[in-house]
């Protein structure tokens, strides 16, 4: 049995665990905007640096698996939410670790990907609460900010995939960073 | 601890789960077909029987949060949407016709809200870890259990950390404050799974 690996799963999945049950209960309470950029940047940060210390396939997803059970018997209110965020949160790096075979440019795309992924499952949890009725007011409330932003009508859509892209930008970074911080302490536990 | 006393653990009595969930699965189905008094009485029964199938589901009112998202649809969904036809203070701001369907998403998003919160307490920390087992992770109840009582300790560390920062000259939101923050946690998550590392080996875990 690896020893490491199991050891790494448990405190890496933990500590993702602390921080959805304790910080993101304070940052759901106050309501705090961009919470789930907040939180999924997060995440993505501690796995993506737990997975330089356990390089190999489905460590991400267990790590994910961890965290995700911690928050679901935590005693925060409705948690099936974060449970499923967290999941696919962890599959999503898990794919794309996997393919890359955890090397470096697997780093920023997972981050990316995760963190963009934030806003596109608050739509889809939203869809499944309130029906697709709430599909209409996202629509119609898009094509008001492109108004105000000067952008036609018929070009909207390209203001929610800028959203999307600024985020995935975003993610990139904490992926590159994430990268550099697991390789400096990987560094100093070897030595 | 203190962390552990924060804990719930779903009591997983309720033997009609399979029922629940299809009840569940059917929410999403009627709020997509049903209009008109026939949707006011089918959501209107699943409240009532959420409240008596778990009095605790009750709870999901008194919760703040939940007024807040429900407000905020009912009372943005007309204000956003087009054909304002309801005057306040002589301006209109309204439209009639998206105040009930804001008032309709609102009356299902509380169902919703119920019945999530009936059928997440129906489901027991064991149900989770079959479900991983039926995924071919039969390790992670170990893992859980493990990472489980680690957290008093991980807390315990990032507020050490943290301490430590604001002792040396306060804590200043500065970028490299917050990396070198950041870096001191994680150097500690690590230790610990190098210490654990060594407890697992000397315990001899088997597969």
């Amino acid at each position: 049995m690896n020893y490491r690996r199991f050891a790494y799963i448990a405190v890496f999945g933990g500590l993702w665990g602390v921080w959805e049950i304790f910080a993101g209960f304070v940052i759901h309470a106050l309501n705090l905007p961009f919470k789930g950029v907040v939180m999924s940047s997060v995440a993505a940060m501690i796995m993506l640096v737990g997975r330089r210390f356990v390089p190999e396939r489905g460590a991400t997803f267990s790590m994910g698996a961890v965290a995700a059970v911690l928050k679901l018997l935590s005693f925060s209110g409705f948690m099936l939410s974060p449970f499923i965020a967290i999941l696919i949160e962890s599959t999503i790096a898990e794919i794309v670790l996997t393919i890359s075979k955890s090397t470096f440019p697997g780093y920023p795309v997972a981050g990316g990907l995760v963190v963009m992924w934030s806003p596109l499952h608050r739509l889809l949890i939203q869809g499944l609460i309130f029906s697709n009725r709430i599909y209409i007011f996202y629509v119609e409330l898009l094509r008001r900010v492109s108004k105000l932003l000067g952008v036609p009508e018929s070009k909207s859509i390209m203001v929610f995939v800028a959203y999307l892209a600024i985020l995935f930008l975003f993610g990139a970074i904490v992926g590159v960073v994430s990268w550099f911080i697991g390789k400096s302490l990987k560094r100093e536990m070897e030595r | 601890m203190v962390y552990r006393q924060e804990f719930k653990k779903g009591d997983g009595t309720m033997r009609n789960r399979k029922f629940l969930a299809l009840l569940f699965i059917l929410i999403p189905v009627f709020s997509y077909v049903l209009h008109g008094w026939i949707f006011y009485i089918v959501f209107g029964f699943y409240l009532i029987s959420g409240y008596f199938i778990d009095r605790r589901s009750s709870r999901v009112f008194k919760r703040k949060m939940f007024w807040f998202f429900v407000l905020f649809i009912v009372v943005s969904y007309p204000l956003i949407m087009p054909g304002k036809d309801i005057e306040i203070f002589g301006l209109a701001i309204f439209s009639k016709k998206y105040l009930i369907e804001g008032i309709n998403i609102g009356i299902i998003g509380a169902t919703m809200f119920v019945w999530l919160f009936i059928l997440t307490r129906s489901i027991s920390p064991q149900d989770v870890a079959s479900f991983f087992k039926k995924l071919g992770m039969k390790d992670i109840g170990i893992v859980v259990s493990i990472a489980m009582n680690l957290l008093p300790f991980m807390v315990e560390s990032i507020e050490t950390s943290y301490m430590a920062m604001r002792l040396k000259g306060g804590f200043r939101w500065s970028p490299k404050r917050v990396y070198l923050f950041v870096l001191t946690v994680f150097r500690n998550t690590a230790l610990l799974a190098e210490n654990l590392t060594i407890a697992l080996a000397l315990e001899g875990i088997e597969e």
